[in-house]
């Protein structure tokens, strides 16, 4: 660059078209005479339409790379929605298992409220439980007793009742103190276990079940 | 509440102007590219992207002082002269020209074409200068802010200061600039 800061200044005005009509007439003289002056215009011409090239040009740039952070944020987005699904899913197929637990639970069992795991149970099965080739004449028996070792005690109840009440079969009754136990019924429980007619029968432990 | 003023928004806030209108408008623009010019996704995202650009140039050279209609308008005006714009390109040639040149769109501008060999060593000077320079002669040249403005954003002692700086970062700009056009 020849020309002076003064000349450069007077050029930048010029291309702006900010000089009076005197000024510009003036300098257009001097341009068409002076071809240092006159190629520093042309320069600053060139360079002035470069730089907004150039900051178009990383404008430009600075929106690719908007788009970029965008499209990150969109995948970890749908990374997000993804692991929310998958956690949801886990989530239904836990809550769908614990509710076919307790439905599968309530089946086999019946009961709610049983005090015995199955060992402790199994220990107050007192009867012959093998399949008998024999007609079983006892048909009333057996099938309480039954009942009984499938725990399943409300149906077990009224038979095993009716057994110890017109039959005074204190095995029933023994089973008997036991359902109740399994049905919740502490006190019936307590008063059947604790009674004289099952004296013979290991009641201890049940009878501390029933506190 | 008032509609936003987007022009003013740009002029003072422009990062963060721009991000919001890009966030704003981008879908429908893009949707729109594709549904009514045939674009793949990557040119209607270009598109969009250009017509941004040519929407902050406007507005720095106050081409465009009050929008007429609503912004989506008129961003859809810009780019549907830049997706005519590449289908007449890609019916001429099967090489699409990249957008990513600004030289071109500047030199369309001018009264008197530069040459583009001239334009794209001036930018390429202005990107090796570096800073102070490079911000200084954006400030000025592109942004047209005056030297007080300057040397408040820069830290000069005064506007003079900033004055001589500037002409002594045109000196090293022209240099560069021959430099590039050799």
């Amino acid at each position: 660059m020849r020309s002076s800061q003064q000349d450069i200044e007077l050029l930048e005005a010029y291309i702006k078209g900010a000089l009076d009509k005197e000024t510009h007439t003036e300098l257009e003289k001097r341009l068409a005479a002076e071809p240092d002056l006159f190629e520093d215009y042309k320069d600053l011409k060139v360079m002035i339409q470069g730089i907004r090239a150039h900051t178009l040009d990383e404008k430009y740039k600075q929106l690719k790379r908007l788009e970029d952070g965008l499209d990150n944020t969109t995948t970890i987005k749908k990374n997000d929605s993804f692991l929310k699904m998958v956690f949801l899913v886990v989530i239904v197929i836990a809550l769908l298992l614990t509710i076919s637990k307790f439905l599968l639970q309530n089946d086999t069992s019946k009961d709610v409220s049983f005090a015995l795991n199955d060992d402790e149970f199994y220990r107050y099965v007192l009867h012959r439980t093998e399949r008998s080739t024999e007609m079983d004449i006892d048909t009333q028996k057996t099938m309480a007793y039954n009942l009984f070792v499938i725990k399943d005690f409300k149906k077990a109840k009224p038979m095993l009742t009716t057994l110890w009440q017109e039959r005074k079969d204190t095995l029933s009754y023994f089973y008997l103190g036991i359902t109740e136990l399994s049905l919740g019924n502490k006190e019936k429980a307590q008063k059947i276990l604790s009674s004289n007619a099952l004296d013979l029968y290991p009641v201890e432990d049940l009878l501390k079940l029933c506190e | 509440m008032n509609p936003v003023d987007w022009i003013d928004e740009i002029k003072n806030n422009e990062e963060e102007a721009l991000t919001s209108i890009y966030k704003m408008y981008r879908d429908d623009c893009i949707y729109w590219l594709q549904k009514s010019y045939s674009c793949t996704r990557d040119e209607a995202l270009d598109i969009f992207q250009s017509t941004l650009v040519i929407l902050y140039d406007n507005v720095k050279r106050e081409k465009l002082t009050k929008l007429t209609s609503d912004m989506k308008s008129y961003l859809m005006g810009i780019a549907k002269n830049k997706a005519l714009e590449m289908i007449r390109t890609k019916k001429k040639s099967t090489y699409l020209k990249p957008l990513n040149s600004w030289v071109d769109y500047v030199n369309e501008d001018q009264e008197e074409a530069i040459l583009e060999e001239q334009l794209l060593a001036a930018s390429k000077a202005l990107s090796r200068i570096g800073d102070p320079c490079k911000s200084l002669l954006q400030y000025y040249f592109y942004q047209n802010k005056n030297m007080e403005e300057i040397s408040e954003l820069m830290g000069y002692k005064n506007a003079d200061t900033a004055k001589n700086k500037k002409y002594k970062c045109l000196k090293r700009l022209q240099l560069l600039y021959y430099r590039h056009k050799d």
